[in-house]
């Protein structure tokens, strides 16, 4: 069965790429004076208040900062697997501290883990997928 | 600013009321703080209400609850300090000379809201998986570290 076409579950915050071993990247900006990077995407620099700032793609590996387990639906999936999720806060190299859900198991999660985005399928939607974006902790961290 | 003083609280129990509506609840908790208080809702001059849940303008129909005296009602919210916040204005509201006498008023159902929520809108974004509780709970993780 051919895979079907993702879609974001929001539009600019990450990208979908074509080939689906590539991780996808988090949308952001990059204060055009000062450098500053930010997640998710600002019109103003929130550091020196440049009204300047580019868009650029961030990640997709960071280094996990802190975390915790939700016992709950994520987003009121009907999945099994979306019963409980990790949730955590994931440091870029760029800079940002972003905070969204982690891929794997309860006791998986160590702080100062090396995490690498993935898109997840929320739910099908006129024959295509909906996914998020989510941090999965690397093998060879684990 | 002049000194400013809690006069009378009250509350309605705490618990799942499926037959008993917000304005049911706040009436019950607004008439106990001013019993308390010794004082009628006459002598109130502003309110300032708070809640998440319920629909737009909520604050103002329960408001009726106590009498039509033509008063100002704010609406406060602020997530899990909504209450706190509501607090503070009305306390500003005093301390800075506009109005003597405020009521706080807070309500919510929490039974109804989570059916609400979880439902099938899309997030505002995806930091709105991690809820109240989860962020705190990352905080405490950190802080164990």
């Amino acid at each position: 069965m051919a895979a079907k076409r993702r879609v974001p579950i929001k539009a600019g915050y990450f990208t979908v790429p074509d080939d689906p071993a590539e991780p996808p990247k988090l949308l952001g900006s990059r204060c055009d004076v000062c450098g500053e990077h930010f997640f998710p995407r600002r019109a103003i620099c929130a550091k020196c208040m440049a009204p300047r700032t580019a868009d650029v793609e961030l990640g997709p590996r960071g280094t996990l900062y802190s975390y915790t387990f939700v016992h709950f639906p994520l987003f009121g999936s009907t999945r099994v697997e979306h019963i409980g999720y990790g949730v955590g806060q994931i440091d870029l190299p760029e800079g940002p501290r972003v905070q969204l859900p982690l891929a794997g198991k309860q006791e998986d999660y160590r702080v100062g883990m090396t995490l690498e985005a993935e898109l997840e399928p929320m739910r099908e939607e006129a024959d295509q997928d909906i996914v998020i974006v989510r941090f999965r902790p690397v093998e060879a961290d684990r | 600013m002049k000194d400013v003083a809690v006069l009378g609280v009250g509350m309605h129990r705490f618990g799942m009321w499926p037959d008993r509506s917000n304005a049911d609840m706040a009436r019950e908790a607004g008439l106990a703080a001013l019993a308390d208080a010794g004082l009628a809702f006459e002598d109130v001059q502003a309110a300032y209400v708070g809640y998440i849940f319920a629909p737009v303008m909520s604050g103002m129909r329960t408001m009726k609850e106590f009498g039509l005296t033509g008063i100002p009602i704010q609406h406060v919210e602020n997530a899990s300090a909504t209450g706190s916040a509501a607090f503070r204005e009305a306390c500003f509201a005093v301390a800075s000379g506009r109005h003597d006498v405020v009521m706080v008023l807070g309500f919510d159902k929490m039974t109804a809201m989570i059916q609400q929520s979880s439902a099938t809108t899309d997030p505002a974004w995806l930091e709105d998986s991690i809820l109240p509780a989860g962020f705190f709970a990352m905080w405490a993780t950190r802080r164990m570290h």
